[in-house]
Formats: structure tokens, C-alpha cells, sequence
């Protein structure tokens, strides 16, 4: 490497002589670049003394690799400035490619000599455990799983405090005495189990004990007496949130330990802890059998996701895992939106209330700026009307607000304005900024210009948000779920025209795009725009339904969708909104080729789109591929395949059901797994396939697969599941039922598909 | 810190500036570069004396008025305005001055004490004073000077 480094700065001196000495000093081999370094760092700054000696164990391979990387960038440094000096744009371009590939190498390589193992820090456990576990008498066994899970040096550091909390916790109040144990059935040793492993791009650790379990009560009784909660809030908590004020400061002081006398020592501390370090912590217990703790952590610290947002001239990041939802007020909705309550503004969302804190005021910035931002106040106190603000020119500013939470807060935070989403590298603030409670740091954005990132707790306690308020917030979706009894549903409504409302299953909705009229092309017979380097097809609801022409100029809505492996837009009109509904539909008075009917929301009546109808109205030819194959397995059959749909909710159940039929089987519905077990057991010759949703009341989606699998008649039976989400662990836990594939729930083309695809295989 | 002024001994290199109509002067050897890079973020909330943070080279270094630290008129910026930074605490903070004028070159020996009708507050942020061909050099003590707790 070595050699081609130094090959490269020969030629380099030969042609332009001026640069000779910066490029020698460089480029002449590894050794001296390591030299450079030090050189540059230190000559006349004297280091104060090292407080800590950091060392870090790296892997010597990924050191010869950063050593290539470096040499490959010293080349490209050179050809760069090479290609300048000659003026040749082109080339100058490829060299800046080089730079760009390799600075991005190097970013990654740099990144993984920070990774360490969590053995290093689970190691020290059983030591650990088993001096507990003498001391107080009881049998423990400590089982480690996914030692060589890899995190940022930082978190392993930051973790250990917290880990060690919780894992001495369960083997102090968790585990019961050996002879308590005993006459509870359960085998005298106790276990604790430590696993560490990958998730959705984040590293989860659970702390899984067979112990007692929490004491949801007792901890309640305490809150309660400590008047940390009001019985009223009581009253309308689930168990887990019962189970969650354990992490309330206060529950949790030196005497309190021996009050509760369950785990509570400190809790606070460890979740303040774990929050620092971009963490999540879960708790699920069951009395008499056991707790869990589950750690969520962001695989590094170093880089973030991050929502920039500016206020007046300045740029600010908000890390994007604080950040729940963005929203854009109309100058003329914020009298219906946003409420006073006493002198403080609170947002109607979605029927919970959100508070809002205004960063320019926080940080006492001048509101001079002319942002929609800072009428709001003056509106909700009438001191000036709409029609006044408009004539001052704020006719199109709307109110811009990021809806963020972190810990205990939820609040909205008013912007001037919402821009996009980039990874930043986060660097330490200096020490004269310590006061500072709003800020977690700062960002180089790509432009040089410096943004400060935002520490969503710091500010919320800086807006005196106090901690009731924000706790009031579980309640709401409580409520929610009492009354979900009826059909529940979450809808995504848009205008076609201004009079026209519609709707579609907020499930079904990938994003949410805005666009400006003038960047929608008409290429062979259809409306594309450009996006993300690729095209994107666009249709209008007009186009294949009979609905009013929609208008397309100014700006428009694009709601993309993922539909048989492809993404398609609809063009639509803002304003748009998502919404919670308990919704009665109606399919018969506005029913037509893609609309499959309506229902009535708040005052109007909203078009319920079927988007798997209009699409195959727009693209047919996405759909003709399988056409072909259904026939095929039509004719593989006996008859028509008979299918059972099992599934709780009536929309998701005809929709389902409606387009199974289409494709030419005959289907059954059961609404729970138990109605669907009697249908099997009483005809078991009847069904070919069982099409079956995972959460439902009486018996869920697994128990109907175990029963299914566990009973001789159906053993080969072909099992689908459908869900919302799939994560990891539900399809490790539905192949170990039984349950044959997994399928999200609307998309059409995909469940078809994995149905026909095990009809064939069961027939054979 | 006066005492230690004392102690020192040897050559000495200052690095002189104006910060309004006072001429300062730095030990060179804690001075890591000048620059006249004057794009800075603003940080809300932040101690008045403080002007913003900045990019130096991927380093996020913190600007400070120095004329509003040591209790004179807050500086302007204008063409002859520089940033000098220094590494103080391993952190590097930069400094801004009116106008820089040259190295002055003593010693350590002749540094005399500093005035004793120099405020106390004040005069906790200078070393001493040093009497150069044309005027006096008063000594900052950047080790004060950055202290936060004040």
C-alpha cells in the first residue's frame, strides 16, 4: 500500500513543483503519516494530564484496513489537487467521487473499532450473581446469551451502572428463597437470564428472571402515598403502566426500598441513565412467575438520525427516535386546533392533548420574524383577527410543530420551519455551554455552518413542562381502548376536491409526499415525477373512478403506496390528516369501482378509497402476472380451494375476504380464533387453508395455529398469518406453532400470492 | 497566579493584541493558531460573553468576546477582527480581538506585577504587566480568562 502511496506523490512532485513540501510530508509512506498527526495536534499545546488512561482493544485487521483507506485518500488528496491545477472538470469530478467513496469507507471502518462485544460487560455477572446469591442464600442461575452482540464503546460504558442495578435487583427482590420456591412448585434454583441481540436495527437486552414477579400493587399504594399520582389516574391505568411508575423519581429513596420491599431502589436513576444513552426500557411481570426488563439501544451514538427544523436564521437538529410526528397547522385552523387552557396553549390531537412549547420564546429569541409561529397566542386571545395577520403577510406561513417525547414529556415544539431528515455526527458542546439545559450537543452540517442539536427533555423542562402534565398522557389512548369495542379504525383523509373528503387505511399509506404541480410529467400516456433518483407513477382518483376532477396546480399531495412490490402515488389536496374513528360503514349508497363506500366523520361524509381496485384500474399489467397463476392453481385443484379467513375486525375482515374471492376461492370468515377452531373441528374435511390474524379477542392467531398443528386431521394444513407489523420474534414464535408464512396484512398481491403458492404445495 | 507570574523565568514571547483601546498580550506558546473565520452559530441561553460556536477544521470551538469577558466594551467585528484560538482544558476556544499587532519578545524577569489599582475582578485575569517600547503589555492569564465558574 505503501508503495503505491508513494508512487502516486512521486508523480504528483514531478508535475507541479509548488506543492512539493505538503505533499512529501504526507504522502511518503504510513510511518510518516502517523507522525504528521502527532505533530499537528500537540507542539505547543501542553496536555493537561490525562485524568483516565481510554484504552480501546481493535482488531489488527481493521487497523490494516484503515491504514489502506488512509493511503487510498492521500491518492485521491493528490490526484484531487492535481485535476484543480489542470482545470479538468471531469476529472476533478471523478476524483471527488474517489474521495467521497473512500471518506465514507473510512467513516464505516472508524465506526466499527468503536464496537465492542457486550460479553465485556456481561462477563462480570456471574461473579457478580453468584457472590449475591451466597451472600443471601438463595440458588441463582445466571445464563448469558449474545455475548458477542456488538455496541459503541460509549454505551457499553454507560451501560454498565444500569445493567448491574437491574440484574442485582432480580437477584435480590426477584428470585424467592430456595424454600418459597419450593412450595410454589417451582424447581429451588432460580434463574436469571442475560441476552443481548439484534432487532430492527437496534440492540435489545433483556433481563429475564422466574422470580416473584413485581408487586404491581404495592407500587401503586406507594405512588398513591407519596401523592405521585391521584386516584382518579389510578383508576384508569392498565397494569403496565401501573408496573411503569416504578421509574417515577420519588418512588425510589433509600427508606422506600425496604417500604415497597419489592425492586424500586433507583430505578429512576437507571432509566435516567439508559435514557442518556438513547435508550428504552420495558418492563413486563407476571406475579408468582417472573420479570422482564427489556433495553432498547441505538447501536451508536456517534451518528444520529436527525430532523433539522430552523428558527429565525439558525438550523437545530432534534434526534429523529425523540420525534413522533410532524404537523402543519393552517393559519385558519389554529382557533379549532389549539385550545388555552389558562395561559397555556395546548394542541387537539387526535382527542389527546399535547402541549406546546414555542422554542423561539424558550430560548429567548426575538420574535421578530413574521412566522405564523408567533400569532398563534394573539389569535387563540383574539388581540388580532385572521384578517389582520394576513395583511400583515403571514397569509401562507402556517404553524410548523414537531411533536416530540422523551422519558416522561410529550410536547409540541413550534418551528419556524421543517426540513429534512439527515444523519449527524454529534459532537460535544464546550464547557462555557454546561447552563445550557436545551442543548445535547452540536453538528457540522454539510455546508461548514454549525447546528446545535436539541436535548428534547432539557427543553421541556426549560418550557416549566412538569411532570404531571405529562403523565396525564396514558390515560388517553386507555380511554381509546375502553371504547374499542366497535369497529376502530385509523384512517388517513385527504380532499380530492375542496368538498370532497376521502379516505384510506392509514396501514396501507407508506408516505406521505408534498409536491408542486409543476414536477408531475406526462411520459408515454402517464403521469410520473421524478423521485429519489427514480420515477414514481401518479394517478388522480378521477382517473379511474367517478369522482370530480381533481385540480392539478399549486401544491399537491402525493399518498404513496407499496402495492405488489411496486410504489404508486395518489395525487391529492391538502389539507390532509390522519385520524383514530370509530367508523360505520357504509357500502351501499356511494359504493362504485374503487370507492368500496363511505362514512360519516365529524359533520362529513368521507369516501373510504379502495386503493387495491383503483390500482389495478391504473396498472393492470402489475396484476397480470399472477392472473396467470391463479388459473394454474384452479386447475391443480379438486374443485374450488375452500379458505378460512379468521380475523376480529369487520373492515380488515371483508376487505380480505372480498379480494380472496375475487381471485376465485371460496371463503369462510370466523371473527376469533375460537369460532374458527369450532368450524375446523365440527367439518375438518371442509377447509384447505387457514388465513389467520394474530391479535384477536378469546383465542389469538398462535393458540389457533398450536390447536391447528397439535390435532392429527390437520397436520399438513397450510397456516398464513396476517399482522400489521411483522417483527423477528413474532415469526420465530409462529414457526415454532406452526404458522407456514407471514404476510402483512393489505398486501393483496403478496397474501395471494404465499396462497396460492402453499394451495399448490398442500395439493401435492 | 500573580506569584507564579513571578516565578517563571526565562525567555517570553507575546503575542500582542488590541481588545478596544487595551493592549494585551498572550504567552505564544498556548496560542494554536489566528484566523479570521467569522461565520458563527448563535447558541441561545448561552453566557452573554459568549458569541457563538464555530467550525474549525470538524471541531466545534467556542467563540468568546473577550472585550465583554474582561469587562470592556463588547467587541465588533470588523475587517481588522481575528480569532485566535487556544487549547485550553483540551478543549480549543477561540478568542476575539480587535486587531493583532506583533510578537514581542522579553522576559519572564521583567514582567512586573500587576498595578495594585487594577480592580479585583479584574485583575484576577492578568498576570502581570510588561512595559514594551511603546506602551504596556498587560498579561491575560488565559487559564482565568476561560474559567468557566465565573
Amino acid at each position: 500500500m505503501s508503495i503505491s502511496t508513494h508512487a502516486g506523490g512521486e508523480d504528483f512532485v514531478h508535475q507541479d513543483t509548488k506543492s512539493v513540501s505538503i505533499n512529501n510530508q504526507s504522502s511518503d509512506g504510513n510511518s510518516q503519516y502517523v507522525v504528521c498527526a502527532g505533530e499537528n495536534g500537540d507542539p505547543k499545546v501542553p496536555k493537561p494530564n490525562m485524568s483516565q488512561p481510554d484504552f480501546l482493544r481493535v482488531n489488527v485487521s481493521l487497523l490494516e484496513d484503515l491504514m489502506n483507506l488512509a493511503g487510498e485518500l492521500v491518492l485521491s488528496r493528490n490526484q484531487l489537487m492535481q485535476t484543480i491545477s489542470s482545470g479538468a472538470i471531469h476529472q476533478i469530478e471523478v476524483a471527488g467521487q474517489r474521495i467521497d467513496l473512500v471518506t465514507s469507507e473510512i467513516q464505516e471502518t472508524i465506526m466499527l473499532t468503536r464496537m465492542q462485544p457486550v460479553g465485556n460487560i456481561f462477563n462480570k455477572f456471574p461473579r457478580v450473581v453468584r457472590d449475591l446469591a451466597r451472600n443471601l442464600g438463595k440458588e441463582i442461575d445466571l445464563r448469558l446469551e449474545g455475548n458477542d452482540v456488538e455496541l459503541d464503546k460509549t454505551i457499553i460504558e454507560g451501560l454498565g451502572d444500569p445493567l448491574t442495578h437491574l440484574v442485582r435487583n432480580s437477584a435480590d427482590h426477584g428470585i424467592e428463597m430456595p424454600d418459597v420456591r419450593a412450595a410454589t412448585g417451582k424447581p429451588a434454583m432460580g434463574t436469571i437470564v442475560l441476552k443481548a441481540y439484534h432487532e430492527a436495527g437496534q440492540v435489545i437486552i433483556e433481563i429475564v428472571d422466574d422470580g416473584g414477579g413485581l408487586d404491581t400493587e404495592k407500587i401503586v399504594a406507594t405512588a398513591l402515598g407519596r401523592g405521585l399520582v391521584s386516584p382518579d389516574q389510578v383508576k384508569s391505568m392498565s397494569d403496565k403502566e401501573k408496573t411503569n411508575l416504578i421509574f417515577l423519581p420519588g418512588l425510589s429513596t433509600a427508606e422506600q426500598v425496604t417500604d415497597v420491599s419489592k425492586r424500586g431502589g433507583g430505578m429512576d436513576v437507571v432509566k435516567s441513565n439508559l435514557d442518556q444513552l438513547g435508550g428504552q426500557v420495558d418492563i413486563k411481570t407476571e406475579r408468582g412467575k417472573g420479570t422482564t426488563i427489556r433495553i432498547k439501544l441505538p447501536l451508536t451514538l456517534a451518528i444520529i438520525p436527525s430532523l433539522l427544523v430552523s428558527v429565525g436564521q439558525e438550523r437545530y437538529a432534534i434526534p429523529q427516535v425523540n420525534v413522533d410526528e410532524l404537523l402543519r397547522i393552517p393559519v385558519d385552523q389554529i382557533t379549532e386546533r389549539v385550545e388555552l387552557v389558562g395561559d397555556a396553549e395546548v394542541l387537539l390531537l387526535r382527542g389527546e392533548l399535547i402541549p406546546l412549547l414555542y422554542f423561539s420564546h424558550m430560548l429567548g429569541l426575538d420574535a421578530t420574524s413574521c412566522e405564523a409561529s408567533h400569532m398563534v397566542r394573539e389569535i387563540l386571545c383574539g388581540d388580532k383577527s385572521l384578517e389582520e395577520i394576513q395583511k400583515d403577510g403571514c397569509a401562507s406561513a402556517d404553524v410548523n410543530l414537531v411533536v416530540v417525547s422523551a422519558g416522561q414529556f410529550r410536547y409540541g415544539l413550534v418551528v419556524d420551519q421543517l426540513h429534512d431528515s439527515v444523519e449527524i455526527v454529534v459532537k460535544p458542546l464546550g464547557r462555557h455551554f454546561k447552563d445550557c439545559q436545551g442543548y445535547a450537543g452540536a453538528t457540522i452540517m454539510g455546508d461548514g455552518h454549525v447546528a446545535l442539536i436539541l436535548d428534547v427533555v432539557g427543553l421541556g423542562r426549560l418550557g416549566g413542562l412538569s411532570l404531571n402534565i405529562a403523565r396525564e398522557k396514558p390515560q388517553v389512548p386507555k380511554e381509546a381502548e375502553a371504547t374499542s369495542s366497535q369497529e376502530n379504525l385509523s384512517l388517513f383523509v385527504f380532499h380530492n376536491t375542496p368538498q370532497e373528503y376521502c379516505a384510506v387505511p392509514l396501514d396501507l399509506v407508506a408516505r406521505v409526499e408534498l409536491i408542486d404541480s409543476g414536477e408531475i410529467e406526462e411520459v408515454g400516456g402517464r403521469r410520473v415525477i421524478k423521485y429519489r433518483g427514480g420515477t414514481l407513477p401518479v394517478f388522480s382518483l378521477d382517473q379511474a373512478t367517478n369522482v370530480n376532477l381533481l385540480d392539478i396546480s399549486g401544491e399537491l399531495i402525493v399518498i404513496v403506496f407499496l402495492m405488489a412490490g411496486h410504489e404508486i402515488g395518489l395525487l391529492a389536496k391538502s389539507p390532509v390528516d390522519a385520524i383514530e374513528a370509530q367508523v360505520a360503514m357504509d357500502g351501499f349508497t356511494l359504493k362504485q369501482p374503487g370507492i368500496s363506500g363511505s362514512a360519516v366523520i365529524g359533520d362529513n361524509t368521507i369516501l373510504i378509497v379502495d386503493i387495491y381496485e383503483l390500482i389495478q384500474t391504473v396498472q393492470p399489467e402489475w396484476f397480470a402476472v399472477r392472473g396467470s397463476i391463479e388459473i394454474a392453481g384452479d386447475a391443480g385443484e379438486v374443485g374450488v380451494p375452500h379458505l378460512l379467513l379468521v380475523e376480529d375486525s369487520d373492515f380488515f375482515r371483508n376487505q380480505v375476504k372480498k379480494f380472496i374471492e375475487d381471485d376465485g376461492y371460496t371463503v369462510d370468515v370466523a371473527e376469533d380464533g375460537l369460532v374458527a377452531w369450532n368450524m375446523l373441528d365440527s367439518d375438518p374435511d371442509m377447509y384447505d387453508l387457514v388465513v389467520t390474524d394474530i391479535a384477536m379477542p378469546n383465542m389469538d392467531g398462535f393458540e389457533l395455529s398450536k390447536c391447528i398443528r397439535q390435532d392429527k386431521r390437520f397436520t399438513f394444513m397450510p397456516i398464513i398469518a396476517l399482522t400489521s407489523l411483522v417483527g423477528d420474534e413474532d415469526v420465530a414464535r409462529g414457526k415454532a406453532v406452526g404458522i407456514d408464512d407471514y404476510q402483512i396484512k393489505l398486501d393483496k398481491e403478496r397474501l395471494l400470492h404465499s396462497i396460492y403458492e402453499w394451495l399448490k404445495r398442500y395439493a401435492s | 497566579m500573580k506569584q507564579q507570574a513571578k516565578e517563571k523565568t526565562g525567555a517570553l514571547q507575546l503575542s500582542c493584541f488590541y481588545v478596544g483601546s487595551a493592549l494585551c498580550g498572550i504567552d505564544i506558546n498556548l496560542i494554536q493558531e489566528m484566523n479570521r473565520q467569522m461565520e458563527m452559530t448563535k447558541v441561545p441561553q448561552a453566557p452573554p460573553y459568549v458569541l457563538g460556536i464555530m467550525n474549525l477544521r470538524g471541531r466545534i470551538v467556542t467563540i468568546i468576546d473577550l472585550g465583554r469577558k474582561l469587562g470592556l466594551a463588547p467587541s465588533k467585528t470588523t475587517e481588522s477582527s481575528r480569532i485566535i484560538i487556544v487549547n485550553s482544558r483540551d478543549e480549543n476556544i477561540g478568542l476575539l480581538v480587535d486587531h493583532i499587532t506583533d510578537v514581542v519578545t522579553s522576559k519572564w524577569e521583567y514582567v512586573e506585577p500587576n498595578p495594585s489599582n487594577i480592580n479585583a475582578v479584574k485583575g484576577r485575569y492578568f498576570q502581570g504587566a510588561l512595559a514594551s517600547s511603546k506602551d504596556l503589555i498587560a498579561l491575560l492569564d488565559i487559564g482565568e480568562v476561560l474559567h468557566d465558574d465565573w
